[in-house]
């Protein structure tokens, strides 16, 4: 009972935060948004029983993806016209 | 119950990402949607892989053989690749980001040089 | 057109929501229930065995003498899918760097800003710097124990290559590696293709029977051969056969190439100066 109230919260934070992220009109807001899915999507693999996949999506998901994102934002324009 | 939610927790990321590649016009936007798309197939692959009351395919410090269940290997071998090469794809759009933003000065894609319009 | 594809994506929509009521249920009991029944079938019993994945779970073990089952199929059984992961990655680090490398002239480079260690630019405070400094080590050092440890415990070479290029984010953050770039890049795109190479040498190795064959399990037990008796145990770092040399050229080749791509786009990203 315990594990499925948790998949429930964590997969609703899951959707709210992919929703704001394509809803900011700053794009470094949805960068944050987006890495904040990313990091719980981490510990819904780590539930789901795959630390292997788990630790894959916390190193690039959450770190290096939203690196080049801000400095891809900084070569172009940050908010979205 | 648990599984119900996950699937459609994978349904609803699909949909969020498909839905904003074919109708936002800023291109970053584009790319962040498509990531969202990636990292819900990834979901769907990891949560068709498990079995409830398992554990981690791995044998170090394991519980006893005669109670061990594990969840199936062979998609989090796959999926351990689409991570990667997620985002090396991820990246070169980026790059291709930003030199249609040199050629154009604007990210909007219908002023893109080029585009003619359909309709 | 919007209309069109407004319709088509809310038929993509509700085809899934239809697929996944048929899906078959996660409460079905777990897996093929006896088969871990017998532990005295030979690694070679294909005949007995229901899915792939239950022959996996039990002869992955004693055939390939790692005990994680996920690296031994990432590496061993689906060996050729990482060799085709490794050269997708390694052709985006190529393009990445080469379409970047127009961004820039060759003249501003190498003394663009000649501080000494000891002095800060105007914008990275003092606690990022010493807080990079006593961080990265731990971060290397954390990424190096993934990678050994690929067949023992959860990681391999794709986690232990990503932690430690987050170290190299760590350091463009502060502001650690801002001169003698090129030299950079020249010395990571060597050790990139060493990466590779170590692994495509690896597999023709064993060529006597087939590409990337594991001919170093259960054989010799001063070169990673040792042999792993079935079930649960507290894990041999001597075992694991040609799985820990694949494991490192892979994350030596993930490192250097996802450090190459963050360092290009610094590189070119640190000369403009306005931001909006």
């Amino acid at each position: 009972m315990i594990s499925s109230v948790l998949f429930i919260i964590l997969s609703a934070v899951i959707i709210l935060t992919a929703m704001l992220s394509l809803y900011f009109r700053d794009l470094l807001a949805s960068i944050v948004s987006y890495a904040v899915m990313s990091l719980v999507l981490t510990v819904v693999y780590f539930h789901l029983d795959a630390p292997d996949v788990a630790i894959a999506e916390a190193g690039i998901g959450a770190a290096l993806t939203i690196s080049i994102f801000v400095l891809t934002i900084k070569l172009t324009r940050r908010r979205e016209e | 119950m648990t599984d119900f939610f996950l699937y459609v927790t994978v349904v609803l990321l699909v949909f969020f990402g498909l839905s904003a590649v074919l109708f936002k016009r800023n291109l970053i936007k584009i790319v962040i949607a498509l990531n969202i798309l990636e990292a819900g197939v990834n979901l769907f692959f990891i949560v068709l892989a498990y079995r409830p009351e398992g554990t981690a395919p791995i044998f170090t410090l394991a519980p006893e053989l005669e109670k061990l269940r594990m969840v199936l290997p062979t998609p989090q071998a796959l999926i351990l690749t689409n991570i990667v090469i997620g985002f090396a794809t991820t990246a070169l759009m980026l790059v291709f980001a930003v030199f249609i933003y040199r050629n154009n000065g604007t990210l909007d894609i219908r002023n893109l040089k080029g585009v003619e319009d359909h309709d | 057109m919007k209309l069109a594809s407004f319709l088509s994506l809310v038929l993509i929509t509700g085809f899934l929501f239809v697929a996944i009521n048929k899906l078959h249920p996660v409460g079905a009991p777990l897996g093929n229930p006896d088969v871990l029944k017998d532990r005295s079938s030979a690694a070679t019993d294909i005949i007995n065995v229901n899915t792939m994945d239950d022959y996996y779970l039990r002869n992955s073990q004693t055939e390939t003498g790692s005990n994680n089952v996920v690296s031994s199929i990432v590496f061993d059984y689906r060996g050729f899918d990482t060799l085709g992961e490794a050269t997708v990655l390694f052709l985006v680090v190529t393009s990445i760097s080469m379409l970047l490398s127009l961004l820039y002239k060759r003249e501003d480079v190498d003394d663009y800003e000649f501080r000494k260690p000891n002095e800060f630019p105007g914008d990275v405070s003092r606690i990022i710097s010493y807080g990079s400094y006593l961080l990265y080590p731990l971060i290397i050092t954390f990424g190096v124990y993934l990678v050994i440890h690929g067949h023992l415990s959860p990681g391999g070479g794709f986690q232990g290559g990503a932690v430690m290029a987050s170290g190299t984010a760590l350091l463009l953050v502060s502001a650690l590696i801002t001169r003698h770039v090129h030299r950079t890049r020249r010395i990571f795109s060597f050790f990139e293709s060493l990466g590779l190479t170590i692994f495509i040498s690896m597999g023709f190795a064993g060529i006597g029977t087939t590409f990337l064959y594991n001919f170093l399990a259960n054989g010799s037990l001063t070169l990673f051969g040792r042999a792993i008796p079935f079930g649960p145990n507290p894990g041999f770092l001597n075992s694991g056969g040609v799985l820990p040399v694949l494991s490192f050229a892979i994350g030596v080749e993930v490192f250097f190439g996802l450090s190459i791509i963050l360092v290009t786009l610094f590189h070119v990203a640190r000369h403009r100066k306005d931001m909006e």
